[in-house]
């Protein structure tokens, strides 16, 4: 019988997706599922193909965030931004990285490395404490990095 | 019969003008038109009624046809609603076949509007994420399309994925519905990053991007195409209507003389859906994207004092750096951060102490010198690896034994192109002269090494029919665990297994084991030995194979095989298809 327990428990493990975190400032992303079963795995079916309600949003949509008043920004930016803001913050400290390279472009910045450099010495006060919000590290970065 | 003249009517002025051009019946068969209609021996695969004009336009391209010719001649909605503005693709087809047609022109606002937004395309890429590491049924994968952004900014280009729709959590529904129909599936747009942090980040899968040759022209008519089916569905099948295929009809829309997706009748598999592409030369360039893990192990390799490191990310206490030189502090907080980032998104920290950790690391990451470009050299490209069927003839004393598998890959398959220690197989076949040998539903069985900074525990797991006690069939379970390391080439991995053979009588077992396999460049080594348990016999297996690589899809295999019947010596050879 125990044989058959742990037989059962190996076969049959159920996961339960997590909550995705939402907001607009740093840490904001879709979670792994951690517990991925090992019938999920079996047909790794989470990832490949199936996934929750997904929309057409080839035309981007609003926020719901605060906007950032320094630069004139479009919803490309703004939504790059909120959602890859903690890949910007790595990038910006490293002075490298393709997530400031996107940015750069997103801003018409001509001289990327001179941007990266800028990031990279700014840091702290580009990403002053771990509340700011993505409108604010816009702001930040047309203060000390345009 | 319901008559409807004033229908009729326009209709018939068509047909006199359409006197000297191939009459509609013919056009209807035309391989475009198939195409625009999804359409596979006359019958659409798409299910939502919304894609069709004409009733029964599902079962019938001919009375699609008409009805679209009379919607574009005669609109019975306006503006965005016009069949002119929901089926731009079908409208400039038809326009081109019949240029006297007198089609109505409306204003298409939203199609502009989303035309306009995609309206710099350079080129469009397949994308293709690999392999969960761990989790070898990810092998069969996904892919998806991207619109690559003319100024190169590819992070905000636009992919379209192609998806089941559904929140289950249940794994046993889960795997049903998706096997038997039970989702619909539908189309996507969304910003390529978020993709990217699916896949790199969050599931830790290295991701291939193959860069495809269409022109400007064939890219205007899969957008085209794309605005038809957005708000469209068809019935999700896991194994042959499923993401890969799906796209395969963006392709032909594209490129009209492709012969991909008439090719996929009872399993799409991604990979063979991109070989497909690329024997139909449609393949210009590939790009490596690698995984979260892989950048992580990067910067783990660049570090000198790897104990510290380790200690490091224990408290994530920058004291301990302070007689550590710049560089070396550099990398070892670029190694941090990335770990701690891969804590928070595995949620084994909760969000305000990661935030706070990761600027607070940050801070002192940008005080040290700035980073330079990293490469990281890609494994072999998987489109080189062996194709997805298998048979094989080996020869033994007095004997030969026959096998075929529809898919994939498994412990004495050839390596190239395929991550060691990843393997799936469905439905496999081994028969004698004489008998069934065996045949499986499926077998797993993942091998995935632990290293310094990394700890999984493989796994595996088949289910089938196979001879056991006194040479008779038995249905069969076995899964197992298992520690993998590896050494160089090589992969060893011990492990611990359950057996459960069934008929009328139930065995129990459990197995200790060894596996090992090196992989050289034209060959591989598996040693599979196991130590079995059971109440009224304890007795060993063994399975030592060497297999030569001749070219990319044959082999020649020799081994030997012991099991609780019988033990062999073998010779034979591998063929793989498409």
């Amino acid at each position: 019988m125990k044989r058959l327990l742990a037989l059962a428990a190996i076969t049959a493990g159920i996961a339960f997706a997590g909550n995705p975190n939402t907001g607009c400032g740093l840490g904001y992303m879709i979670f792994k599922d951690n517990q991925d079963s090992l019938l999920k795995q079996v047909l790794a079916a989470t990832t490949n193909g199936i996934s929750g309600n997904q929309t057409f949003g080839i035309t981007s949509g609003t926020l719901g965030c605060e906007k950032p008043s320094k630069i004139v920004t479009n919803d490309k930016i703004n939504n790059f931004v909120r959602d890859n803001l903690d890949k910007i913050a790595m990038d910006a400290a490293k002075g490298n990285g393709e997530s400031i390279k996107t940015l750069a472009k997103l801003l018409n910045v001509k001289d990327e490395k001179a941007f990266a450099a800028k990031l990279h010495n700014n840091f702290d006060k580009i990403f002053a404490s771990e509340n700011v919000t993505y409108s604010k590290v816009l702001d930040n970065i047309a203060t000390y990095a345009l | 019969m319901h008559f409807n003249l004033k229908r009729v009517l326009p209709l018939f002025f068509l047909s006199i003008l359409l006197y000297a051009s191939p009459s509609l019946k013919d056009l209807s068969q035309d391989k475009y038109w198939q195409i625009l209609g999804h359409y596979k021996n006359n019958i659409s695969e798409v299910d939502s009624p919304n894609f069709f004009l004409a009733k029964d336009g599902k079962y019938s391209p001919y009375k699609e046809l008409n009805a679209t010719i009379y919607y574009l001649t005669h609109p019975k909605y306006k503006d965005d609603n016009s069949t002119y503005c929901r089926f731009p693709a079908r409208r400039e087809w038809i326009r081109k076949k019949i240029p006297n047609l007198k089609i109505i022109p409306q204003n298409c606002k939203s199609l502009n509007e989303q035309l306009d937004a995609i309206k710099d395309i350079k080129s469009v890429t397949l994308v293709f994420p690999t392999i969960l590491m761990n989790s070898p049924a990810s092998m069969f994968g996904h892919t998806l399309l991207r619109l690559d952004d003319k100024n190169g900014d590819l992070l905000n280009s636009f992919a379209i994925n192609y998806a089941a729709q559904t929140n289950e959590t249940n794994g046993l529904i889960y795997a049903f519905k998706g096997l038997t129909g039970g989702y619909i599936g539908k189309y996507a747009v969304v910003p390529y990053y978020k993709k990217i942090s699916e896949y790199n980040d969050i599931k830790n899968r290295d991701i291939w991007e193959y860069k495809l040759n269409l022109t400007p022209q064939e890219i205007q008519r899969l957008k085209l195409h794309l605005f038809e089916i957005k708000d469209t569905w068809s019935k999700y099948y896991y194994f042959n209507k499923n993401c890969s295929y799906e796209i395969l009809w963006l392709l032909e829309s594209a490129r009209p003389s492709l012969n991909i997706v008439y090719k996929f009748n009872y399993k799409a598999l991604p990979i063979d859906t991109i070989k497909e592409a690329n024997n139909e030369n449609l393949i210009e360039s590939e790009y490596f994207r690698p995984s979260q893990k892989k950048i992580i192990l990067y910067y783990f390799n660049k570090i000198k004092n790897k104990k510290l490191a380790l200690e490091f990310i224990k408290t994530y206490d920058t004291s301990l750096l302070n007689n550590v030189s710049p560089q070396q502090q550099a990398y070892i907080l670029d190694f941090g951060t990335k770990m701690l980032r891969y804590e928070y998104l595995s949620k084994k920290i909760d969000r305000e102490k990661y935030l706070k950790k990761y600027i607070f690391l940050l801070k002192k990451r940008a005080s040290l010198p700035m980073e330079k470009e990293i490469y990281i050299k890609p494994p072999q490209n998987p489109i080189f690896s062996h194709d997805s069927n298998k048979i094989w003839i080996y020869a033994k004393k007095n004997d030969l034994i026959f096998g075929f598998k529809p898919a994939f890959h498994n412990i004495d398959d050839t390596n190239r192109g395929f991550i060691p220690g990843a393997y799936i197989d469905f439905f496999i076949t081994e028969f004698s002269t004489k008998k069934l040998r065996y045949f499986y539903f499926f077998d797993i069985k993942s091998f995935t090494p632990r290293d310094e900074v990394f700890k999984p525990i493989s796994w595996g797991v088949s289910l089938g029919t196979e001879r056991f006690k006194d040479n008779e069939l038995y249905f069969s379970l076995k899964p197992y665990a298992a520690l993998t390391y590896k050494y160089k080439q090589f992969l060893y991995s011990f492990n611990l297994g359950l057996e459960e053979y069934l008929k009328n009588i139930n065995y129990f077992g459990e197995n200790l084991g060894f596996y090992l396999e090196g992989n050289f460049k034209k060959t591989k080594t598996v040693i599979d030995i196991k130590r079995h348990f059971f109440d009224f016999k304890t007795y060993n297996s063994a399975k030592i194979i060497e297999i030569f690589s001749i070219k990319r899809n044959f082999s020649i295999n020799i081994g030997y095989q012991k099991d609780i019947n019988e033990n062999f010596f073998f010779a034979g050879f591998s063929l793989y298809f498409l």
